[in-house]
């Protein structure tokens, strides 16, 4: 109703937020498993289903969208033991995660905050 | 999609790679034994890593609330995984090295003492690697951590 | 798109203005009181949900059944800019009525 309209923005940033979340336990689940022979490492998938979700001209229903992850058999690895882990891709991946984490919930504060600026103002 | 079992993940990491170190050290100290209590020389020994997975438990409920309508854990995709466990200890069954030395108390009938099949450098790679991952595994557990604070500060 | 409470906001005290010069002119306007005791009764209903919302996440992470800290960030925080936002249509809603008052003597 009212409220559901006031929020409708932020339900996109909580997607993002929880996949954020996401990759960050998977890339921990990766690094931990470096020395696993015949592993593969998990990744997750959200962005793409968004593009592909907004390319096709419709409104975004946001609530069918799921984070998900998925096993990258990608064979890149010159390892002998199976294991195609590659932990500075990974180092990496986990710096640009928390950036990017961090500048969602700067913009969640700002959502909110901007709502309760409104409340307080009176004329 | 958790903080805490991130952490958990992370820990398990410390865990397995500090057993690793043991293992390896253990090896390095006993580089010289040529008899043990069996009798034989020491047997180099090695860990041997596996996946951990979700407890039947955990996956259980997570999809009885997904079904119920709460929030589970239900995402289209796989598991997550819960870090990584030591599955067991094994030793390595390659042949003893053979030195020539008639004055050692263990030499055999033509004079050959045989050592303990552990070859140091190796064990100082392997050490360096585990030493390496521990470090990831820690640096992931304070990203997680700071994730978490970060988090605290929505609506401050 | 952050127009939008603004707007649905500025709707609702445009609404009780009009009750306002409604009732000063032709007595009163029941179409315009109607509107804004509807609006109150649906605001009150999504900030009693939203509230309960909050609480229940919070149980389950107290008892440990999910440990998403920023899903209970969120919920709480939009909880409590629901209580915020009725207290003002409270406050508004109170103000209108004592003018009202005051005009009538």
């Amino acid at each position: 109703m009212l409220m559901n309209n006031m929020f409708s923005n932020t339900k996109l940033l909580e997607k993002a937020l929880d996949a954020s979340l996401m990759r960050n336990e998977v890339i921990a689940n990766n690094i931990s498993n470096v020395d696993t022979p015949g592993y593969k490492k998990k990744a997750v998938r959200f962005e793409e289903l968004l593009h592909s979700a907004m390319g096709n001209g419709q409104d975004l229903n946001i609530d069918g969208i799921e984070p998900e992850v998925y096993t990258d058999n990608a064979n890149l690895s010159y390892r002998t033991d199976g294991n195609n882990v590659d932990i500075d891709v990974q180092m990496a991946d986990m710096a640009k995660n928390t950036i990017k984490y961090n500048v969602l919930i700067a913009r969640m504060n700002g959502k909110f905050n901007s709502i309760k600026t409104v409340l307080k103002s009176s004329y | 999609m958790s903080f805490f079992s991130s952490m958990d993940i992370s820990s398990s990491g410390l865990t397995a790679q500090r057993l690793r170190m043991d293992i390896i050290s253990q090896n390095i100290a006993n580089a010289d034994t040529t008899r043990t209590e069996e009798g034989t020389p020491y047997r180099r020994k090695a860990v041997q890593f596996e996946e951990k997975q979700k407890s039947f438990s955990d996956v259980l409920n997570n999809k009885m609330k997904s079904m119920i309508g709460n929030s589970g854990d239900d995402t289209a995709g796989e598991d997550v995984g819960a870090g990584v466990r030591v599955s067991k200890i094994v030793e390595d069954q390659s042949a003893f090295k053979k030195i020539y030395d008639p004055g050692n108390p263990d030499a055999d009938a033509e004079g050959y003492v045989n050592m303990p099949n552990v070859n140091v450098i190796e064990e100082m790679v392997n050490m360096i690697s585990a030493s390496r991952t521990y470090e990831a595994n820690v640096t992931a557990m304070n990203t997680s951590k700071s994730m978490a604070l970060k988090a605290l500060e929505i609506g401050r | 798109m952050s127009i939008s409470p603004i707007g649905k906001i500025s709707e609702i005290y445009k609404q009780s203005a009009q009750a306002i010069k409604g009732t000063s002119d032709t007595g009163v306007s029941s179409g315009a009181f109607k509107a804004i005791f509807d609006a109150a009764k649906n605001v009150i209903g999504d900030t009693t949900q939203l509230q309960s919302a909050a609480d229940a996440t919070t149980n389950d992470f107290i008892t440990g059944k999910i440990d998403n800290i920023h899903q209970v960030l969120i919920a709480n925080e939009k909880a409590s800019v629901a209580l915020q936002f009725t207290v003002e249509l409270r406050n508004k809603a109170i103000e209108a009525y004592k003018e009202i008052m005051r005009l009538q003597m």
